[in-house]
């Protein structure tokens, strides 16, 4: 089996590759790498075929596709503001798809995207920010709409998994990484990753739990909470896949044996904060301890909140556990 | 075969072009009508397919009981700005209201569809899937010089098949060659030439409307752009997408029918350069749209960051008062920049150009505009500031 890979520098990405070069039979691994991304290569290559070019660049990278059935892509650039947000995530799909169409034995694709859209995605391929309330989101929209099409145009096996974000890969990336990883920790363990109202927890997974999902699904494994879209047009014998953080998250505690952190008990003082900081009716609670609007698109929180923006759950999140 | 017809009206010389052409389409024909839509707004005269030209021929095709679609691409922008897409295309084109008359046509959007590999002699192209599905594939054309072909017409429109990625890399790669790889490997079953307003001087973008009142077409591309050429004053033979197409096709370059010959009207050729503004020349060359509006975004700059005082007195000085010379795609080696004058260069693809000639160059293909904005200003403000001298070889 030959798998196509982007993102594999990230740390999930890392996770995804650790996992695949484990099973045996080994596969043939691609991995699809910026410049400045193997440029920036720490720690030991993989053995793996390494082929450095940009998403947007297909005759570049495509003649590596050639015999391969799967890809898995998850490249995905999520800074609100990053201005790579087009070429990454749209138009870098966008040219993977005609890639991996053209030059592969395309089997199935899988694209990682976001459980901030719980919508489904639109017709329209070209979507803007103002639809979603941020260019990021605009742009995973758009290219889970382009991923779909194509997907029933030429009847791949498709698999959109919507994944909430990932955390438990401190200090491995980024200055503020481990805050992040810290703050998403603490807000599950005290139960600040539940919303009242609203179905779904707050959108986090742990790196592991995804990369394990992911690295399954590649090789053909449903996940629980996959749907399959059924669509109108007659070649539509693809199959799209849809699941969510929650059941990634739920598949994780099994998988890997640990129980959901939320039902241990929480410190008395933490207890307090949170009842305090949740509490509206306490106008004398200094804004500081009040907990920060976490925006998710959850439907409950979307009416309540507005459009989600990841920007702002981001920045919730890092001064929540400040 | 080519057929010609005077427009007197866009409707009849389609009809009386198209009866000629396909006397014979059967009921429930596929046909895919790609039209030539290459503007970014407002569409100059002969920039684009008229709405009226495109509205004479699905009319004519639906009357013959066809199931035509409409499909192009996205023109090409950089990595970081949004596509200029189908939907936004058939608003520039002026067809939104025009295709509401038209409600079972089909509209594609070539870039969303799964590409297939074809290949012309070495070459591999990226092609949609979607042509395949097609009995008939109808390319429109206009009678327009172009800056980096020196002719448009069929076989440059059929650009407007290919995606966003591939666009780059014509540019990059040898625009002539892959041109004509591209129409062997894409061969349209019909090409009809718009010709009521032709395009002469700096086109496809820039050039001056000329009059010519016809409308040509036939079922062999290479034939149909040949006399469209001849039509504008341009031999075949100077068209190098042309020669290599014929080439591709061990064909002999086909010529003007003789009886054409009082139809021809001398078009003006297109200069090495466009004169942006009052002291600012643009030398495009073969380059792609991703350096063009790369470079142009200097402007924007200026717009979006009053605040930054100095770097705007830069770009204003240079761009209005001492005057710029932006050089872009693969120039001629024998081109030198003018004597005297600050020059700088933008894009890989006019990288060895610049190396030659002392010119300093932002490179890098493709260019981002978020990468390429701050790079050119600082750029301008060394030029402002004498820091980078003008060269000094002069033509």
């Amino acid at each position: 089996m030959r798998i196509v890979l982007t993102g594999a520098t990230t740390p999930l990405g890392r996770r995804v590759v650790q996992r695949l070069l484990a099973l045996s039979p080994r596969p043939e691994l691609v991995l699809l790498v910026r410049p400045e991304e193997r440029d920036a290569w720490r720690g030991t290559m993989p053995e793996a075929e390494i082929v450095v070019a940009d998403l947007v660049t297909p005759e570049r990278y495509g003649p590596a596709l050639v015999g391969a059935t799967v890809c898995l892509h998850l490249a995905d650039l999520s800074q609100a503001d990053d201005p790579r947000l087009l070429e990454v995530n749209l138009k870098g799909t966008q040219s993977l798809l005609h890639a991996f169409g053209a030059y592969a034995q395309a089997e199935r694709f899988v694209l990682l995207s976001t459980a901030l859209l719980d919508q489904p995605a639109p017709d329209d391929p070209d979507v803007g920010p103002e639809r979603f309330g941020s260019m990021w989101l605009a742009t995973r929209a758009g290219a889970e709409a382009r991923t779909i099409h194509w997907a029933r145009r030429l009847g791949v096996e498709t698999v959109i998994v919507r994944a909430g974000h990932p955390y438990g890969a401190s200090g491995i990336e980024g200055p503020l990484s481990g805050w992040l990883d810290a703050a998403a920790a603490s807000a599950e363990s005290d139960g600040r990753l539940s919303v009242e109202g609203a179905e779904l927890p707050l959108p986090f997974v742990h790196i592991d739990a995804l990369a394990e999902a992911l690295t399954q699904r590649a090789l053909g494994e449903l996940l629980p909470g996959e749907r399959r879209l059924v669509g109108s047009v007659s070649r539509a014998d693809a199959v799209g896949l849809v699941t969510t953080l929650a059941a990634v998250h739920d598949r994780l505690c099994q998988s890997t044996e640990r129980s959901p952190h939320r039902e241990r008990p929480r410190p008395r003082l933490r207890r307090l904060l949170a009842y305090v900081s949740r509490s509206e009716s306490l106008p004398v609670v200094p804004s500081f301890l009040r907990r920060p609007v976490v925006r998710a698109a959850n439907p409950a929180w979307v009416t309540r909140f507005g459009p989600a923006d990841v920007g702002g759950l981001v920045d919730a999140l890092v001064g929540g556990a400040c | 075969m080519l057929a010609l017809e005077p427009t007197t009206t866009a409707a009849e010389a389609v009809a009386r072009l198209l009866d000629r052409l396909l006397p014979t389409l059967p009921a429930g024909a596929k046909v895919l009508v790609k039209p030539d839509w290459c503007a970014r707004h407002d569409p100059r005269p002969a920039e684009n397919t008229s709405p009226a030209f495109l509205e004479a021929v699905l009319t004519w095709l639906v009357a013959k009981g066809a199931r035509p679609a409409l499909g192009h691409t996205a023109l090409l922008t950089p990595p970081d700005v949004p596509y200029l897409s189908f939907t936004e295309l058939l608003k520039v084109a002026g067809c939104n209201e025009l295709l509401e008359s038209f409600p079972h046509v089909r509209l594609i959007d070539l870039e969303t569809e799964p590409m297939a590999l074809r290949r012309s002699g070495e070459d591999t192209l990226l092609l949609p899937t979607t042509l395949g599905e097609f009995d008939l594939v109808i390319v429109l054309g206009t009678l327009k010089t172009h800056m980096g072909t020196l002719f448009a017409g069929g076989a440059k429109s059929l650009m407007g098949l290919i995606p966003d990625s591939e666009h780059l890399r014509y540019h990059r790669d040898g625009l002539h060659r892959l041109l004509a790889a591209l129409a062997d490997a894409a061969w349209p079953t019909l090409t009809l030439i718009e010709g009521s307003v032709g395009m002469e001087g700096e086109g496809p973008h820039h050039g001056d409307p000329v009059p010519h009142g016809l409308a040509l077409g036939g079922d062999d591309l290479l034939e149909v752009d040949c006399a469209a050429a001849g039509l504008m004053g341009i031999s075949p033979d100077e068209v190098p997408h042309l020669k290599l197409l014929a080439a591709r096709r061990g064909r002999a370059l086909p010529g003007l029918p003789p009886e054409w010959a009082p139809l021809v009207r001398r078009y003006r050729r297109p200069s090495a350069h466009i004169q942006h503004g009052r002291r600012v020349r643009v030398y495009p060359g073969d380059s792609c749209a991703t350096c063009q509006v790369a470079a142009s975004s200097v402007e924007r700059f200026a717009r979006e960051n009053p605040h930054r005082v100095a770097d705007v007195a830069a770009v204003v000085s240079m761009l209005m008062l001492k005057g710029l010379n932006v050089w872009m795609g693969h120039q001629p080696e024998d081109r030198p920049p003018p004597a005297g004058e600050l020059s700088l260069a933008v894009g890989d693809c006019a990288r060895s150009w610049a190396e030659a000639h002392g010119v300093p160059l932002v490179g890098g293909c493709p260019l981002r505009v978020h990468e390429v904005q701050p790079t050119l200003v600082e750029l301008m403000r060394r030029l402002n500031a004498g820091e980078l001298p003008p060269p000094q070889g002069g033509r």
